[in-house]
């Protein structure tokens, strides 16, 4: 995508037009009477501000791929099903359209794909929805691509059902969307263990829906970072813990900057019966410019009393101090704040696992510092 | 080296330095002690260029360059180095990582070539040996979950990396057992030269009988108000602060 | 001393020595008929002989309030309000009238009340607290006013403050909270019967604590006060407030209006103790406190600081909040809120950042028992031009028993790089090591669990003025018994 181009466009065509013309049929982004919409308003994009430094990315991501996991698999065994879909998050009328629009299901048993890694780029595919199926104990990893600059422009849903004792790790990553909204909902079944990590970079407009539904001694674990420096970047979770002894735990951070919006709203939701829950969520925003704004509702809403649940969120921009530190060791503040906003995000590229994985992580993470 | 000529400093409105001045040639090692609230933090972070602390008068020269005109970074890069006496704690960055930026940056100030990584690596375990600092710690992010003691060994560490032409030490003994004092010193010790010069900042006379000053000054309310050798340094601990300074 | 005096007897006539919470006084009243309208609003502007401006303005405010919506974000269950069921103004016939007999009072609200000790008002009055009491919708007596007028402070019932100082009620009343902000502040500004009026002029730090103390006795009876504190330049005043409400099966309406205004270097410290009726075991009955509280720190380095103990009403909505539009301004919230049996509660603040450097704290302590909900609900908004603004945020809550609820609802909005936001929340039940060395020392369980729960809420207690730290400890307690088995 050439987003200089693109935005040229947008300024030059009347905003109206581009707004009933461009968006989402059903478009959540300008309904922000709905709670959970609330931050995630299309007015609010200053396409007046001059986005000098943005530039696309080629990521070059296959090459990349192939280049690391000579055995991985893309997904070519496909089966397409007409499935009976349920919902176990709450229902919203934006996530049912999806259904409307395309009542076929995408069903991939991953099971079969005993590589290391497997890749899902969701730019090979028409189909807005999907179903995975996991059940081996030995762990895998999933790479999930969400890039490329789609005419449809309608909601993606992306269902996971992670049976019992099943071990499944994800990296999902989204990078120079105009405009695109996903849902991911994970069921998981007892003992079963999630990691999930998201990159998100170079978007303008972007909303990603998180949805956890944890069985009995369930760990889940989300680790997401957020580099936003154009339009407004949404992340959303709601983990619901429905039996006891599960944990969770979440860390989402976002850099913001050019004028950027970024919004995160996460919720922990334990049961009356989910004794022995542990829930953690924390949400930290940097603001590298004075015109840059981050807007953060973690929730928790706790039925049970036997449980350790907390929360935390901090937006500032980068410590002083620390760059003081930097300088006095003869390191330009330019590159300390380079090193400084790696360090920002260090923690969600530690939590992923497999090796080849935090490889092509850290590569892609500096090419955005 | 360090010209210090009558400098007035003050923070948030209220004046700390009262029209200090010192004097440190090349080769020379000297002592600053004094009471709490005297300067003595105040002066090392003017030196290195700490916002906040505003220069009402006076001057600086450091190596014949007005050392007020430079930037913190720059002012590193001409070989000024400050040992803090609370380091930082930096979450997210590798401590030999951060020592290999520092290093380059100034090479690259220097107009050298980047350190290789196996230069780095030979260099950093020589010097991090003669500090007794695990390697483990050299891998862990910057100070953080260090004990105090390791902080401040992990200063030193970087100073004799770093090797400067001038070394600020800001009471690098405090917080320190015995033995990790006789190590930081020793580490000290090995970095001296008759090319570079230090300022040690200091309460105690204890840690001036590892590195033995050339000089030893008495600062309070903001002036120096004696100077001698390092006898000077014994007296004090005789006779207490409030005598010295009346005196 | 003559005045100490003269305030003892003055209140004791007022309550006849045996004011208890928790029963009714047979007194007789002079009301308007039931329902709301165009009228009774008229009819409560007449009986306050108010000037014709002030008519107009409650007719205005009515007209808005039947376009408005009820708010809907608060996470509480309840039926819908029928509005015309409540008698909007009601004033007692004489001040002498005294309630028919102690016998009428029912003896489990009786021992809960002698475990508080001796009765609040007369201590309030021992220790130097100059008092408002408002009855129903009548502010009956001020005390102190001599000493307080010396200074030139004013306070006074606001419907005499209409009458005596019409220019600043017109220049502050509905200028923090806009009449139109939700429904309920339109109410309360169409019908709004009597409350406190507070002016400390510049250069006036005041002596004594002044407090107001609000009763609902009547039944059926909407109790709709109106506050309106103004602090001038470099003055400090600090602010009592305490609730109470006797027990009835119906469910009683409140909404209170409470407006602060700090200009430069002010600053006004508002404590309050609620503990109007929670209604039964079982949640019947209990009143519905809906309070919109705010505060505008509009000068440079003015600070409003907010303290609240809530263990009553069967719902409560409020919201305190400040408003820190001077350079410097302080905001500060301390809040413990108490639910147990059916109540529910939807609290906290907002902070909303506006001058540079302004700083705001908030320490919320919830816990929920029995049946109860508890949430917390707060914003922290940082406009653009709030460079250098800080926040502080910490909401922890307790549970007991795993038929409650706790929830925890932040909304952190930052526009502005050079501000600096945390929040920090935590949910728990209560340790049992904890207990388990209370009750080894001898402690009964109830006994441990109000120990730890005080301690839990020690931050925000320190924060009361001495007469109600007593008090609200008690209290603390006393909300939590019969909710650990």
């Amino acid at each position: 995508m050439d987003v200089e181009k693109y935005i040229q466009n947008i300024k030059n065509s009347k905003l109206n037009q581009y707004f009933q013309n461009n968006l989402l049929e059903l478009n959540p982004f300008r309904n922000h009477k709905i709670e959970n919409y609330k931050y995630a308003q299309l007015n609010k994009i200053d396409y007046n501000i001059a986005h000098k430094n943005i530039h696309s990315i080629d990521l070059n991501i296959k090459d990349n791929f192939h280049d690391i996991f000579k055995n991985a698999k893309t997904m070519e065994h496909v089966t397409l099903d007409h499935m009976q879909w349920t919902f176990n998050a709450p229902d919203s009328p934006i996530r049912l359209s999806s259904l409307i629009k395309d009542p076929v299901v995408h069903s991939f048993d991953l099971n079969n794909f005993n590589e290391e890694v497997c890749i899902i780029d969701l730019s090979n595919y028409l189909e807005l929805n999907f179903i995975f199926d996991y059940s081996n104990n030995e762990k895998m990893s999933l790479i999930i691509i969400d890039s490329e600059i789609n005419s449809n422009k309608s909601p993606r849903y992306l269902k996971f059902n992670i049976h019992e004792k099943a071990n499944i790790e994800i990296l999902q990553m989204s990078y120079n969307k105009e405009n695109s909204l996903i849902f991911y909902e994970f069921n998981q079944n007892d003992s079963s263990n999630v990691n999930l990590t998201a990159l998100q970079a170079n978007n303008v407009q972007l909303r990603n829906e998180f949805y956890f539904n944890l069985a009995s001694h369930c760990s889940t674990k989300i680790s997401g970072t957020n580099f936003c420096n154009l339009g407004v970047n949404d992340n959303y979770s709601f983990i619901q813990h429905n039996k006891p002894d599960s944990s969770s735990k979440e860390v989402f951070k976002s850099i913001v900057d050019h004028g950027a919006i970024t919004n995160f709203q996460g919720k922990i939701y334990v049961d009356k019966i989910a004794q022995k829950t542990d829930g953690y969520q924390m949400s930290r925003s940097l603001l590298l410019d004075d015109i840059s704004k981050s807007n953060n509702k973690p929730e928790l809403e706790i039925y049970a009393d036997d449980v350790k649940c907390s929360h935390g969120s901090t937006i500032s921009k980068i410590d002083q101090d620390h760059l003081y530190y930097f300088n006095s060791r003869g390191i330009s503040s330019d590159l300390a704040t380079k090193i400084l906003k790696k360090a920002f995000i260090q923690e969600v590229l530690d939590s992923i696992e497999n090796v080849s994985l935090k490889q092509i992580s850290d590569k892609i993470v500096s090419s955005f510092l | 080296m360090l010209n210090i000529n009558n400098l007035k400093v003050s923070i948030d409105e209220k004046e700390i330095l009262k029209g200090l001045s010192l004097k440190i040639n090349k080769g020379e090692v000297h002592a600053l002690m004094g009471p709490n609230g005297s300067g003595k933090s105040t002066l090392s972070y003017v030196l290195s260029g700490k916002e906040k602390y505003q220069v009402n008068g006076g001057s600086v020269d450091f190596k014949d360059n007005n050392l007020l005109d430079m930037d913190v970074d720059e002012r590193a890069n001409n070989g000024l180095f400050l040992a803090f006496q609370y380091p930082m704690e930096i979450p997210g960055v590798q401590t030999s990582f951060f020592l290999r930026t520092a290093m380059n940056a100034k090479r690259k100030f220097n107009n050298k070539p980047e350190l290789d990584a196996l230069e780095f690596a030979k260099e950093l375990k020589k010097k991090s040996q003669e500090l007794n600092i695990n390697p483990d710690m050299l891998k862990r992010d910057l100070n953080v979950n260090y004990s105090g003691g390791e902080k401040k060994k992990q200063e030193i560490l970087q100073l004799s990396m770093l090797d400067p032409d001038l070394a600020i030490l800001d009471e690098t003994d405090s917080g320190l057992d015995i033995d990790a004092l006789r190590i930081v010193s020793e580490g000290v010790n090995k970095a001296r030269n008759s090319e570079n010069s230090f300022l040690v900042i200091t309460h105690y006379q204890r840690l001036l009988n590892y590195i033995k000053p050339d000089f030893v000054h008495i600062i309070a309310d903001g002036r120096i108000v004696k100077s001698g050798d390092y006898s000077l340094a014994l007296e004090l601990e005789e006779q207490g602060y409030e005598k010295m300074a009346q005196a | 001393m003559a005045a100490t005096e003269q305030t003892i007897k003055q209140v004791k006539t007022l309550e006849s020595g045996d004011y208890k919470y928790g029963f009714s006084s047979d007194i007789e009243n002079i009301q308007a008929p039931k329902g709301l309208n165009e009228e009774i609003v008229k009819y409560i502007s007449k009986q306050k002989n108010e000037p014709e401006w002030m008519l107009e303005w409650r007719l205005k405010a009515f007209n808005v309030f039947n376009k408005l919506k009820k708010p809907d974000w608060a996470k509480l269950n309840f039926p819908e309000i029928d509005y015309q069921d409540y008698y909007y103004y009601s004033s007692p016939k004489s001040m002498k009238d005294k309630p028919k007999s102690l016998d009428e009072i029912d003896p489990e609200i009786l021992k809960t009340y002698e475990k508080l000790g001796i009765p609040i008002e007369e201590q309030k009055v021992l220790s130097g607290v100059a008092m408002d009491v408002v009855l129903d919708s009548v502010s009956i007596a001020t005390t102190y006013k001599k000493q307080l007028n010396d200074l030139g402070i004013i306070f006074c019932p606001i419907s005499e403050a209409i009458q005596e100082h019409p220019e600043l009620i017109k220049k502050y009343l509905g200028s923090v909270i806009p009449v139109s902000d939700h429904s309920f502040s339109a109410l309360n500004s169409a019908v709004f019967t009597d409350g406190s009026f507070v002016y400390i002029p510049e250069n006036v730090r005041c002596p004594v604590e002044l407090s107001t103390y609000f009763r609902i006795n009547a039944i059926n009876t909407g109790q709709f006060e109106r506050t309106l504190i103004i602090a001038d330049k470099n003055s400090y005043v600090s602010y009592l407030e305490g609730c109470t409400a006797p027990m009835r099966d119906e469910n009683q309406l409140h909404a209170a209006n409470v407006e602060l205004i700090a200009l430069d270097n002010a600053e006004i410290k508002y404590s309050t103790v609620q503990n109007w009726y929670p209604g039964d075991k079982d949640g019947k009955g209990g009143i519905y406190n809906f309070v919109t509280k705010r505060g505008a720190c509009r000068g440079v380095n003015s600070k409003i600081s907010w303290t609240q103990v809530e263990t009553g009403s069967a719902i409560t909505w409020k919201y305190p909040s400040c408003i820190l539009q001077g350079d410097n301004s302080k905001g500060e919230f301390y809040s413990v809120a108490i639910t147990n049996n059916f109540q529910q509660a939807d609290t906290g603040t907002k902070m909303i950042h506006i001058g540079k450097n302004t700083t705001s704290k908030i320490i919320s302590k919830g816990i929920s028992a029995g049946n109860a909900s508890n949430t917390y609900r707060g914003q922290v908004k940082i406009q653009p031009t709030a460079i250098n603004a800080r926040n502080f945020t910490q909401c922890d809550s307790l549970l007991i028993g795993n038929e409650c609820g706790a929830h925890t609802v932040p909304y952190i909005e930052s526009a502005n790089s050079d501000a600096q936001v945390e929040h920090e929340a935590t949910t728990s039940k209560i340790n049992e090591d904890q207990l388990f060395y209370c009750q080894q020392r001898g402690l009964s369980h109830e006994d441990a669990v109000g120990l730890i729960v005080n301690g839990f809420c020690k931050e925000v207690l320190q924060n009361l003025p001495m007469e109600f730290a007593v008090e609200a400890k008690k209290l603390v307690s006393i909300s939590l018994e019969g909710s650990v088995g």
